[in-house]
């Protein structure tokens, strides 16, 4: 099962032509090792300051990442395995459990994996000062995870996909995170504990090894009845009261907003989006924080950036089939402008809603006026990667998403690096990219 | 007059459509028959200008199909075999905007034209993720029946319509047909490619095995005591 899941993405990566890959390589090494140097110098500077070991600072990294994970994974095999479709064509199969277990396990660490590549640069960084800790780290953390992973399967073969089973992983990750604290305080030593608590859960999975992981699928996921969906607000029918646009950029501007806005998921993940947006900023400004202004434009431009990464997954934004991108009598800049509008009232609405806040905080007008023109900026290049890569890739999806964060952090790595170069690059960049959606779209 | 000369389609290592040549008359039902696996499918996408990596050349009157599509596209409607829609539009929104793109003048009558031939008139205003298989089959034939384009491509889009959709939609592709469009269908059911079309391809293993009229059938079936079914076996070697 493993080799077989495993074919997937190294065909997605035998798939890319030679300078693809070769392009792949050089500006991933160059994000990696710009990374590495930054938080090595960091993480010296922390040694300094504080009077810690680095064994200390390595036991802090895996905590911090172990909770992370912790925290993470209960919504992961709840939320989004069970709702995964390749999972679902197994319902019914013969599956063992050794199959079964190999299939949740990869699957979990794929959409992990974002702590593992920062487990990877963290471990890194420390190894630049402290080679034999920063290993040992990275086996200790990689050992929490395998006992995480199977105390999680565990339990939600117990209490299945419910709230029962996320309360008690999440109180236990709770505890977890308290009782590192409470040796953190006290200074006691932090390798101790790891090595209790691991001996200590590696004999309980020692004498529960035969009820261990002997779920089928339809015990840890019970399929759900299929719903029928009511129609949404009749968004399309606005479009009879702009006939003053083009006839084409009309139909496909309505027919964005109707699909967009009717898709439930999509509309949740605006209205939380939204909230969180505006929650984040009433903390800087009830929070009294020093420098509002500049985090508040950092927490906004984080969150355009996790918001726009979900657009590569198709419960949230759907793709247009390949017959219409391909035989209706479109252009590609109607295409283009379109799928911009519709999504960029959103973006005006949250930077309108900034500006209000940073008025609020007593911003000078002419700083505001600044601030709210780089999120408009950043906003602007991060939608036209998008916009780019869906026409690009549009029956590759999740190919797009890999590479639209690797843009966006190739732009912010230039843009924090070398200031004005940064943002020329960047935009050179966005003009490579719409050449190429465009030529792909006219070939 | 669709015009496929010396076309070569392949897959890495597989081969799917093997140097065929062909000529598609206009104001006729033209017929792809094979097996799965034939080339069916590959040989209408590169005809309806979604597929474009391929040799050889195909025409359009005087349209180069990997070279002008942008041109292709407003004479062009095309049924896919899949009928992946749009989910979040209800079956007549999908349609009026297919109409807005297409230019349609008469849209409206156009949509209630079709909604009523294929029977989608019932589920017309309902979100097209509520449709059944069939349903879907249906609107995706209306989606490229549309504005009633010159050349009409429906690659077996036809199964799993119910016998009254086939009814209708027969007889409306035949007063198409004497209108002077090109209408090619494709599918691996025989009896019913048999009864529809004018004439009728049989490919196997990317290669046309067979190019034969209607009339030139029938008298085959007489002199040879067999039905197409079994001509059909005969002459992909079964």
């Amino acid at each position: 099962m493993i080799r077989f899941l495993f074919k997937q993405p190294k065909y997605l990566w035998r798939s890319q032509s030679w300078p693809n890959r070769l392009e792949i390589i050089i500006l991933a090494g160059m994000i990696f090792v710009f990374l590495v140097g930054r938080i090595a110098g960091g993480f010296e500077q922390l040694l300094a300051k504080f009077h810690i070991t680095t064994w200390t600072l390595a036991a802090h990294i895996v905590h911090f990442l172990v909770l992370s994970i912790w925290l993470s994974a209960p919504f992961v095999l709840s939320y989004t395995l069970p709702r995964l479709k390749f999972i679902s064509l197994f319902y019914g199969q013969p599956l063992s459990d050794k199959q079964l277990v190999e299939m949740l396990a990869y699957f979990y660490h794929k959409y992990l994996i974002v702590f593992f590549l920062l487990s990877v640069l963290l471990f890194a960084s420390l190894g630049l000062l402290a080679p034999f800790t920063a290993l040992t780290a990275f086996v200790v953390l990689l050992i929490y995870d395998l006992i995480l992973f199977y105390l999680m399967v565990n339990l939600i073969g117990i209490f299945g996909r419910n709230r029962r089973f996320l309360t008690v992983t999440i109180a236990l990750a709770i505890g977890y995170g308290l009782i590192s604290a409470a040796f953190i305080i006290f200074n006691a030593s932090i390798w101790r504990w790891d090595a209790s608590f691991c001996l200590l859960l590696g004999l309980w999975f020692y004498w529960h090894r035969s009820d261990a992981l002997k779920f089928d699928l339809e015990t840890l996921y019970p399929l759900k009845e299929v719903r029928f969906r009511k129609k949404a607000p009749k968004i399309w029918n606005l479009q009879n009261f702009f006939t003053v646009l083009p006839q084409k950029m009309r139909a496909l501007f309505f027919k964005e907003m109707a699909a967009s806005w009717r898709n439930p998921r999509y509309r949740k993940l605006k209205i939380y989006t939204f909230v969180f947006y505006f929650i984040i900023q009433a903390g800087f400004y009830f929070g009294e924080v020093a420098r509002a202004d500049m985090w508040m434009i950092v927490s906004g431009l984080l969150l355009i950036y996790l918001h726009y990464a979900q657009y590569f997954n198709t419960k949230y934004a759907g793709t247009d089939p390949r017959w219409f991108m391909l035989t209706m009598p479109i252009r590609f800049a109607q295409l283009w402008f379109a799928r911009f509008w519709a999504e960029f009232l959103f973006v005006l609405l949250l930077v309108f809603g900034q500006g209000i806040f940073l008025l609020s905080i007593g911003s000078d007008f002419a700083v505001l006026l600044n601030w709210l023109g780089v999120l408009l900026l950043f906003a602007v290049i991060v939608l036209s990667v998008v916009i780019n890569f869906q026409i690009y890739f549009y029956e590759d999806l999740r190919l797009a998403g890999y590479l639209y964060h690797f843009t966006v952090l190739f732009i912010l790595v230039l843009s924090v690096n070398y200031r004005l170069v940064g943002p020329l690059v960047s935009v050179v960049f966005l003009m490579i990219h719409s050449y190429k959606s465009y030529r792909f779209f006219n070939s | 007059m669709l015009s496929i000369k010396n076309v070569h389609i392949q897959y890495e290592t597989l081969t799917a459509i093997d140097h065929l040549s062909l000529e598609i008359e206009p104001a006729r039902i033209t017929g792809l028959v094979g097996l799965n696996g034939a080339g069916k499918s590959s040989l209408l996408e590169a005809c309806s200008g979604i597929l474009t990596d391929f040799t050889g050349s195909i025409k359009f009157g005087e349209i180069d199909v990997k070279k002008e599509r942008r041109k292709l596209k407003s004479h062009l409607g095309y049924a896919p075999e899949d009928s992946e829609l749009m989910p979040y539009l209800t079956g007549r929104e999908l349609l009026q905007m297919i109409g807005l793109i297409r230019s349609c003048p008469n849209m409206e009558e156009e949509i209630s034209f079709l909604t009523e031939m294929l029977d989608l008139n019932p589920k017309q205003d309902e979100l097209i993720i509520n449709y059944s298989h069939g349903m879907r089959q249906k609107l995706s034939i209306a989606v490229a029946l549309i504005n009633r384009p010159e050349l009409m491509i429906l690659d077996e889009a036809l199964n799993g319509l119910d016998a009254l959709a086939l009814k209708k939609l027969r007889s409306y592709l035949q007063q198409m047909k004497e209108n002077g469009h090109t209408i090619i269908l494709s599918s691996h059911i025989l009896p019913f490619i048999r009864q529809w079309c004018d004439t009728l391809i049989v490919l196997h293993q990317g290669k046309v095995i067979k190019t034969i009229t209607a009339p030139e059938l029938d008298r085959l079936e007489k002199e040879k005591g067999r039905n197409f079914e079994a001509l059909f076996f005969e002459w992909i070697g079964q």
